[in-house]
């Protein structure tokens, strides 16, 4: 038998629960619903992306791609492609956006003269006009959109507006616009070393380390240049690329830099020191030893490893057989294994100076395999 | 120069489409594959007298198809050149003592590829 439902039957608390159960089920409805739209939308727009793609990549590779330049292209030729892209282009978003990143693909991957070809036929498709919107817009991610754009298809057009992102109040979009005007045409590139006075993270230092990957290594200017910056992220910048670059004439500069207040940047100038050989530098680390951190003083060990000499030697084994911390064993024992057998019978250890673990310190780093389990 | 069969294997459709094009353009036959397994098939399936191929490809690795190749039948003694993005001296070493002939490193120009493919071409008639 049916019994008719009467909401006055029930306690005021049974009836807020079904009206709460009830707002839930419709909600969980309504977020399948979305999460099912947008699925299919994401799907639409990657059948749409792909299909574009094709079209665009055919299109490009026959009729414009193939020469070594626009003016070899029957004229004729060009201006069907040309028309045929840009009446896609006014009809979809989608196409636009494929047709951007295709050309930029298309720069990244290739370099000569077909550079030039790409970079004319992206000002003929009118793409320029959608980025130049784009570096104007309000929103920070579709400047740096933008400034991509700029970056890869190498528009030198596009300079000034660069230069006034150089200005900009977001960290993000400033540093995108360093790295566009360094694989730009400009005299401003390396300003941006002089004038930021934010920290640059390490992600910003990657992007600029990218941008000046790209370019011919002579264009690069001497990185010692910008060590006396008072934004320790530029001082540590220079200093990764000094090394990168092998820029040998910064060693004064950098020796200078040992008496920085920053322990962070004396640290990594120890370590550029050593990785640069650089045995002028020698007598100042072994000065600094007694002043610096436990963490400095194995670093110093480590740099004297690379300076092969035979002071640095005896200062090593010095510091081996008084053993005062196991870091400080550690890296001396790491340094003296990097000398030459012949320097290293000049100095040698009297094993019945050392403990046991010193003589498992050796052994380690004579056969690395030795240093799990025997320590 | 003419009729030489050249086999392009690159993942990227964007390269791949690229190179044979203007590939076709300097009156090559030129034949094209997407990944390891159809450029296996082919290079089981037809003799080809230059393959151009990338290092980093789905389903088999490009050393993986240079050993491959240097083992078929049909294709053991084909030059081949590698254009890769992977600069390392340690695999450009490897790619070259495994018998590829020439290393380019991308992003490249065409006209070095182009060059590269003549002067290979050239040298196997005049053997």
């Amino acid at each position: 038998m049916f019994h008719p439902f009467h909401w006055q039957q029930y306690p005021v608390i049974i009836m807020i629960a079904l009206v709460v159960s009830f707002l839930a089920l419709a909600m969980i409805f309504v977020t399948l619903g979305i999460i099912y739209f947008h699925r299919i939308k994401t799907e639409d727009t990657n059948e749409e992306e792909a299909a574009s793609e094709l079209i665009i990549i055919e299109e490009l590779n026959k009729h414009i791609l193939r020469y070594d330049s626009l003016n070899e292209v029957p004229e004729k030729e060009l201006l069907n492609v040309i028309n045929k892209l840009t009446r896609l282009k006014q009809k979809s978003l989608v196409f636009t956006k494929v047709l951007t990143r295709t050309l930029m693909s298309f720069s990244i991957l290739l370099t000569g003269t077909i550079q030039l070809v790409i970079n004319a036929t992206y000002n003929l498709l009118k793409l320029q006009e959608d980025t130049f919107k784009k570096l104007k817009s309000k929103l920070w991610f579709v400047k740096i959109e933008g400034l991509r754009e700029v970056q890869e298809i190498n528009d030198n057009d596009s300079i000034s507006q660069v230069i006034t992102l150089t200005k900009d109040n977001n960290i993000n979009v400033r540093v995108s616009a360093y790295a566009a005007l360094i694989q730009l045409d400009s005299k401003e590139k390396y300003k941006f070393l002089d004038d930021e006075q934010e920290t640059l993270t390490l992600w910003h230092q990657i992007i600029l380390t990218n941008a000046m990957e790209k370019i011919d290594s002579n264009e690069l200017p001497d990185f010692k240049r910008y060590l006396g910056s008072t934004n320790n992220s530029i001082v540590l910048l220079c200093m990764k690329l000094i090394l990168h670059y092998n820029q040998l004439n910064a060693v004064s500069s950098l020796i200078k830099l040992l008496s920085h207040k920053d322990d962070e940047i004396r640290c990594f100038v120890i370590q550029a020191l050593g990785k640069l050989n650089a045995d002028e530098a020698e007598q100042q680390l072994i000065e600094r030893y007694p002043k610096e951190s436990l963490g400095n003083k194995t670093q110093i060990l480590l740099s004297l490893g690379n300076i092969i000499s035979l002071i640095s030697l005896k200062f090593l084994t010095d510091k081996f057989i008084r053993g005062e911390h196991f870091d400080i064993l550690k890296s001396a024992a790491e340094a003296i294994n990097t000398f030459p057998q012949e320097l290293k019978k000049l100095v040698p250890i009297d094993s019945t100076l050392l403990d046991e673990k010193q003589i498992t310190l050796i052994k380690h780093y004579e056969e690395p395999l030795n240093l799990y389990g025997s320590i | 120069m003419a009729n030489n069969k050249i086999l392009v294997i690159d993942d990227e459709r964007l390269i791949n489409k690229f190179l044979a094009s203007r590939l076709e353009r300097e009156a090559w036959d030129v034949d094209t594959a997407i990944d390891g397994i159809e450029a296996m098939n082919k290079i089981t399936r037809n003799k080809y007298d230059l393959i151009l191929t990338d290092l980093i490809m789905p389903n088999v690795a490009g050393l993986e198809l240079v050993i491959y190749i240097k083992n078929s039948k049909l294709n053991a003694d084909v030059p081949i050149i590698v254009i890769s993005s992977l600069t390392s001296d340690n695999v450009i070493l490897d790619v070259l003592s495994i018998g590829v002939e020439e290393y380019i490193s991308k992003p490249f120009s065409m006209n070095v590829v182009i060059a590269k493919i003549k002067q290979i071409l050239g040298k196997k008639s005049v053997a």
